[in-house]
């Protein structure tokens, strides 16, 4: 079984950023170490929106949101799961979450290995098992599934697999039943920044990072002479089909993003004054939340069953390395 | 008692992990190296075998899975999967939102009359080009707005299996709190426009942003008329795609599949898909400007 101190202590580490070097922002796609001489890294303080739960931008923060995140769909499928069997029917946890995502977080709490693995389906496995029971039901019962999962008819799941079109009229789909049980009673941790969305927009918007005629450099230009004084003058080139390499060459680029990246504390900070008793409740209703995971044996276990089964089979082979674009 | 297998078959995790996609033409599968471009030849293709080439693409994708976390993996963007695949930023700090790129997941996809391709995989293949595509205007570059990631966004992209489950798809995108949801598919039917849409009744300002800005940014660039709509329309019925609860949700009809001239244009025969080495970095252009271009 998995231990779980070490757990708590790397928990901790990642709460105080620590863990921050080697965490979220390292590992990125396909060419991240051809680009790491290019990193347009950010100065100066976090925002005090960063403190905000579901708000985090920083490597740290970003991670703790999807940490919380992972481990609030883990709950709503542990919720959803009893519902179902309240109702007479298996159901196997899906865990609806990018599953690259949750691995990589398996990944960064190093969690021990298991001895054995404790359960049935993960992820897509789960997905396919629940297809597979569902449509082995009798009519009825088939239709008593999909009403207890998602209070929809099975008739009307069967059209909308099958066409991709919501039953006419119906504004939203499969919302309901033990789903929508499991959402009312984890409404999650991004349910806060959806409500703020424009002001959240408007704050980390950049305008372009224009620096306007603070750019004397004669080289910032498209291969028209167009000036290059924003992103927005980067894209619109690349749009007409202008070569803007030479403006690339000379870091033209990075000066605009410095200027983009000083916009966004100072608008934060204002979204945060602005609206600090709504921001700081949520806040302190995810207070303990990272120790709260870092005690739940049942998700760490999840968990370190998954990212075990992956790095085990990982020993079995090889392949050639050619980098793809 | 189920085999340790959370993602079956798949690749996924691999990518977010260590970032390196990887092909030989020793690899099972049917792709040919040229350097740093990939070019997938016709083991997709429908007019050929197509189930026994899936089986070869559905292996290729569980030796994928066996490869693990720090070693180099197998694209999944050519190929029908049941797995997501997700990104971080790269070159500059995660700009604080999460784009979930939605593929298709028609269960009759390679039969909906798409001139010997699949309409589930035009729109992951896309979507892959869009996230992370080194390429703009038909070259490999290393500027910072060839792609979603190079500019910030952490970005996940969906599965494009032949299993309806665009449920499934919508449910990861509300979990990992995506701000933007964008639905990407192709046409059928012989039209010759762009379609972007919302939802005819729950559209928001921040919807209809989005779907200017695509009109506005992908739309001259792709063959046929942009136009903009919403579902319950003449243009389609009730989509039940535009329905995440991410701020901004648009769904994107790109090309038509079964329009010669459009399929031309997306790239055919042996060069197929070769439009992603031109264009998909406007999907980026077009988010940056709705959300203002934010930068960390």
């Amino acid at each position: 079984m998995i231990t779980t101190a070490p757990t708590v202590s790397l928990l901790a580490l990642l709460l105080s950023g620590l863990c921050v070097a080697n965490a979220v922002s390292d590992s990125s796609n396909t060419d991240a170490s051809a680009e790491q001489g290019s990193v347009v890294a950010a100065d100066g303080p976090e925002s005090d929106l960063e403190a905000v739960h579901g708000f985090g931008v920083a490597p740290q923060n970003a991670l703790r949101d999807d940490t919380i995140a992972l481990w609030e769909a883990f709950k709503r499928d542990q919720v959803q799961q009893a519902c179902m069997a309240q109702a007479g029917f298996k159901y196997q946890p899906e865990l609806a979450f990018p599953s690259g995502v949750a691995v990589e977080i398996a990944d960064k709490l190093k969690l021990s290995a298991p001895q054995a693995a404790s359960l049935d389906f993960y992820g897509s496995a789960a997905t396919v098992e629940n297809r597979r029971y569902s449509d082995a039901l009798p009519v009825p019962q088939r239709d008593g599934y999909f009403q207890a999962l998602y209070g929809e008819s099975a008739s009307d799941m069967d059209l909308v697999r099958s066409t991709g079109q919501l039953p006419a009229g119906r504004a939203d789909f499969a919302r309901g039943g033990c789903y929508g049980k499991a959402w009312k009673a984890i409404p999650g941790i991004y349910n806060l920044k959806r409500e703020f969305v424009e002001a959240v927009r408007a704050a980390r918007s950049s305008n372009g990072g224009n620096t306007g005629s603070a750019v004397p450099n004669p080289t910032c230009v498209a291969e028209s002479g167009a000036a290059l004084n924003s992103l927005q003058d980067f894209d619109a080139a690349l749009g007409r089909g202008e070569d803007i390499s030479q403006a690339i060459e000379a870091g033209c680029d990075k000066q605009v993003i410095k200027v983009a990246q000083r916009a966004r504390i100072a608008r934060e900070n204002q979204v945060f004054v602005t609206n600090r008793v709504v921001l700081n409740a949520h806040r302190a209703a995810y207070k303990d939340v990272m120790q709260t995971i870092a005690r739940d044996r049942a998700f760490l276990e999840y968990l370190a069953v998954v990212a075990d089964g992956i790095k085990r089979d990982a020993r079995n082979i090889e392949l050639q390395d050619h980098q793809h674009d | 008692m189920q085999r340790n297998v959370w993602f079956t078959p798949g690749t996924q995790m691999q990518s977010r992990a260590c970032n390196v996609f990887n092909y030989s033409t020793s690899d099972i599968g049917g792709f040919v190296n040229t350097g740093k471009e990939i070019t997938p030849v016709a083991f997709i293709r429908q007019s050929y075998s197509t189930r026994l080439w899936h089986v070869f693409a559905d292996l290729k994708a569980y030796l994928a899975l066996l490869v693990g976390l720090s070693v180099p993996v197998l694209a999944t963007h050519t190929v029908i999967t049941p797995n997501d695949i997700s990104y971080d930023e790269r070159g500059q700090g995660f700009n604080g939102f999460r784009v979930y790129l939605s593929s298709p997941t028609h269960t009759n996809s390679g039969g909906r009359g798409e001139l010997g391709w699949e309409e589930n995989i035009n729109g992951r293949h896309w979507g892959y080009y869009a996230a992370i595509g080194n390429y703009v205007d038909g070259f490999i570059s290393s500027s910072q707005y060839r792609s979603l990631t190079s500019r910030g966004y952490k970005v996940t992209l969906s599965q494009n299996d032949r299993n309806g489950d665009f449920i499934g798809n919508r449910n990861r995108s509300d979990n990992w709190g995506a701000d933007v949801h964008l639905v990407t598919h192709s046409n059928a039917a012989g039209g010759n426009y762009f379609l972007a849409m919302v939802d005819d009744a729950t559209n928001t300002a921040s919807d209809l942003t989005l779907r200017a800005e695509l009109a506005a940014r992908v739309g001259p660039a792709v063959p046929g008329t942009e136009i903009e709509s919403t579902d319950n329309s003449p243009f389609t019925g009730n989509l039940g795609e535009l329905r995440a609860v991410a701020p901004y949700n648009v769904y994107v009809e790109l090309f038509f599949h079964d329009t010669q001239s459009h399929v031309d244009w997306f790239g055919s025969g042996d060069d197929w898909g070769r439009s992603v080495k031109n264009d998909p970095w406007r999907y980026g252009w077009a988010i940056d400007r709705t959300l203002g271009y934010p930068r960390s």
